[in-house]
């Protein structure tokens, strides 16, 4: 196999393995932080701030993958 | 004069964040400009079809990236050659790694109009301070300032008003940088790794220098010995690693949101012309409403992680480093 293929093929479904890690993490931090909103309305707001960073974290390993997927696809065509 | 202090700060802090970032911007110069051959102007029509017949200059390592068009690439293309032998010219007498590419000027041009709107509008509204306030621009200012001294007190503490003055300032500093690629003819200078990198610099810098003056150099030490200290050959490395992390972390977090949003509106934006029909249907206008929230967010962990982080190397009376 050509790298250009390999590249081809390794880059979007290593984005797309990424993606899917991170999604289930994120569904899981994100329904964690529902349920404690709905027990505790009244501390939504720090709540809410925590969730979000935590999903930034998560987030930030999917940037990663994308970030070497801009770098690596010049080198496909 | 005392009142002009914290305006003078802000400004200062904007003015180091950019001249820090000329000399970080360097490393990702390499550009779609330069891959896509000479169709700058029509840079989004050129996007999609990058396949098609422009493709890559030879050279070229790094991606080429799609991105909306904005005015400084129009002025480049207008004087290709006067602007590309003034830079050939002032290239010869720099040293490889500081050559300067028109990017970089983009970049830091972008930058300085966000500082300077900011700067201006701070200035103008902090003349007319007064107990009773008349003018709406000073009231809209300190409603930005108590907005943002309640949130971040939620993590400093009693310290806020210590740190505000730089969390405060990145936070409204990058949200604007975010929101000015969505104004038509502008471009995120956040979408380029020099000006997060600079930022991200910093503020590890500044939460190192907090970590020794508020805790002593001998607190500093025991910070990174970590609590056994019989640990210490396993705990200064792993902690030594952890602060050099965050700042590539925190950079590369807001670089690759940035980048991925606008690539993704210039990429939907392409789409537009290759769909015949009579009307153009705005396909990214959909993103661009999940750019506005996405930008917001970056800002606010980007600020709230730096604020964290002052946070972190303050002393707390519970435990003893």
């Amino acid at each position: 196999m050509e790298y250009q293929a390999a590249l081809g093929l390794a880059l979007p479904l290593g984005l797309g393995l990424a993606a899917l890690g991170c999604g289930i993490g994120i569904g899981m931090a994100v329904n964690g932080a529902m349920s404690a909103m709905a027990r505790q309305p009244e501390a939504l707001g720090r709540i809410q701030i925590a969730m979000i960073i935590g999903a930034a974290f998560i987030e930030a390993l999917t940037i990663y993958a994308l970030v070497i997927a801009f770098v690596l696809s010049g080198k496909i065509a | 004069m005392r009142k002009y202090v914290s305006v003078l700060t802000l400004v200062a802090v904007l003015l180091l964040l950019v001249a820090a970032g000329a000399s970080a911007q360097h490393s990702d110069s390499t550009s779609a400009r330069d891959a896509s051959g000479e169709t700058h102007a029509q840079a989004v029509e050129a996007a999609p079809g990058g396949d098609a017949g422009e493709g890559h200059g030879g050279g070229h390592e790094g991606g080429e990236h799609y991105e909306l068009p904005n005015f400084m690439m129009y002025i480049h293309a207008f004087n290709r050659q006067a602007i590309d032998g003034w830079l050939a010219r002032v290239n010869a007498g720099l040293p490889p790694l500081l050559h300067i590419e028109w990017v970089n000027i983009e970049n830091l041009t972008y930058c300085l109009i966000v500082i300077i709107i900011l700067s201006s509008f701070a200035i103008t509204a902090s003349r007319k301070r007064e107990l009773r306030p008349k003018s709406r621009q000073y009231l809209f200012m300190e409603n930005v300032l108590v907005g943002l001294y309640d949130f971040f007190s939620q993590v400093l503490g009693k310290d806020t008003r210590k740190y505000i003055p730089l969390v405060g300032t990145l936070f409204v500093y990058i949200l604007c940088m975010n929101l000015f690629g969505l104004i038509p003819l502008m471009k995120s200078p956040t979408s380029v790794w020099g000006v997060n990198a600079a930022m991200a610099i910093c503020v590890f810098f500044y939460v190192q220098w907090t970590a020794i003056v508020r805790n002593g150099f001998l607190g500093y030490f025991r910070h990174f010995v970590g609590e056994p200290w019989w640990m210490f050959p396993l705990m200064v490395p792993l902690h030594i690693l952890e602060e050099l992390i965050k700042p590539i972390s925190l950079s590369l977090r807001l670089f690759g949101n940035i980048l991925g949003e606008d690539t993704l509106l210039a990429v939907f934006a392409g789409l537009i012309v290759l769909i015949p029909g009579v009307i153009n249907l705005p396909l990214h206008f959909p993103f661009m409403l999940m750019a506005l929230i996405f930008s917001t967010v970056q800002a606010l962990i980007f600020s709230m992680l730096a604020a964290i982080y002052i946070a972190l190397m303050l002393p707390h009376e519970e435990h003893g480093h």
